[in-house]
């Protein structure tokens, strides 16, 4: 499992983004790539201070701005599962993909989930309930 | 084992699974458990707190999980479990430690404010490291 | 021989597939003629009508307004603007991009605060 694996296995949850200039971004992840670039939807901008707020209906970051993502714990465990039941049926087939095996499943993962890119459209709740709390410093 | 696209990072594939400190850039510490790793060094930390070091007291925020984008990090160190348990400093609350930590950085914003000041009456202008790529207007 | 012919032909439609994965995540042609908020690395930040882009995230920006900041924090706003009207947009610096329509300023929506 690898980091941008588990962050792909994350699209359509809430996240926490925190950029390097320390403005942080709560919104659904819509999709991901292999430079860590990403869109959310209903999304909370909040100032590097924690003293201004926006809302924004989507924003595309790009991956190198980007300081960590926090991402919901129930999200690692699915990648477990996933890896799991992929291993069970590596071993059932007698085959030992290694790494390049690893990484095919993983391309295949976007599609499999089938809505790779199109989160953004769905309606949802308007900035309430965010996904994460952030204290003031 | 050692996977050609992990070369340079391989050695950080032994500390999976360990619980690590992880400083960043910008002077956090977060202490999780390393479940994942790349060529890049992102990292995938799981159960993570951040830890807020103030004096000799300190308070830990619970985090979760965080992929952390590898050139955000400064070091990474094993947490040794013996040694963790008497430690040379206080745990206090989180509350109390967050106020701590804003008495800290408004007392050093302060500090640095009279630098500046003193600097620029004397005709010099010391510029934040974040501003030295990139001039205002 | 035909079959080595269909067998190429699979791996070119498998090439196209990877392409199309590798193909941008950010569809900006549904901004095209919207008003967009761009910030920049460094810490500037400005909005505008996208005219016109390319996949390196250049864009052409018409009736830009640029949004001031303080002198002593480059990360952070203050209410003057000033207007630059067509510019292009170096992608390399772009840090983040949204529609104008839909943003606003908000109070404090997390309730832990405070």
């Amino acid at each position: 499992m690898l980091p941008l694996s588990l962050l792909r296995t994350a699209q359509n949850h809430p996240m926490l983004v925190e950029l390097k200039n320390g403005e942080t971004y709560n919104g659904h992840l819509v999709s991901c790539d292999n430079w860590m670039n990403i869109n959310l939807r209903e999304v909370i901008c909040t100032s590097r201070d924690g003293d201004k707020f926006w809302r924004m209906p989507e924003c595309y970051i790009r991956g190198s701005t980007i300081k960590y993502l926090r991402i919901p714990d129930e999200v690692i465990d699915m990648v477990k599962e996933e890896t799991m039941v992929k291993n069970r049926g590596r071993e059932q087939k007698g085959g030992r993909g290694g790494g390049a095996g690893d990484r095919q499943n993983q391309r295949t993962r976007p599609a499999a989930r089938g809505n790779f890119g199109r989160g953004g459209s769905k309606p949802g709740p308007v900035g309430r309930n965010p996904p994460f709390q952030k204290k003031k410093q | 084992m050692n996977k050609p696209e992990l070369e340079g990072t391989a050695h950080l594939l032994d500390e999976l699974d360990k619980k690590l400190m992880v400083l960043l850039r910008d002077g956090r510490t977060l202490i999780g458990y390393l479940r994942s790793v790349d060529q890049f060094a992102n990292l995938v930390l799981h159960k993570a707190i951040e830890r807020i070091h103030v004096g000799k007291e300190y308070g830990d925020i619970p985090r979760g999980v965080f992929i952390v984008r590898g050139e955000n990090v400064v070091l990474l160190g094993e947490i040794d479990k013996e040694k963790e348990d008497n430690l040379p400093l206080n745990e206090v609350s989180v509350d109390d430690i967050l106020d701590a930590q804003r008495k800290e950085q408004e007392l050093k914003q302060e500090q640095q404010k009279l630098i500046t000041k003193a600097l620029k009456e004397r005709g010099l202008q010391l510029m934040g490291d974040l501003m030295t790529h990139d001039d205002m207007f | 021989m035909a079959s080595g012919g269909d067998k190429i032909k699979a791996n070119q439609i498998g090439d196209q597939k990877e392409k199309k994965r590798k193909e941008s995540i950010l569809d900006l042609s549904k901004y095209l003629e919207k008003s967009i908020r761009v910030k920049f690395a460094g810490g500037r930040e400005a909005s505008g009508v996208l005219k016109g882009y390319d996949p390196l995230l250049n864009l052409v920006l018409d009736n830009t307004v640029e949004y001031l900041r303080d002198p002593d924090d480059p990360y952070k706003l203050i209410d003057d603007t000033r207007a630059l009207g067509l510019v292009v947009c170096r992608g390399t610096s772009v840090v983040l991009i949204c529609p104008v329509d839909g943003m606003e300023s908000i109070q404090n929506p997390f309730i832990s605060q405070d």
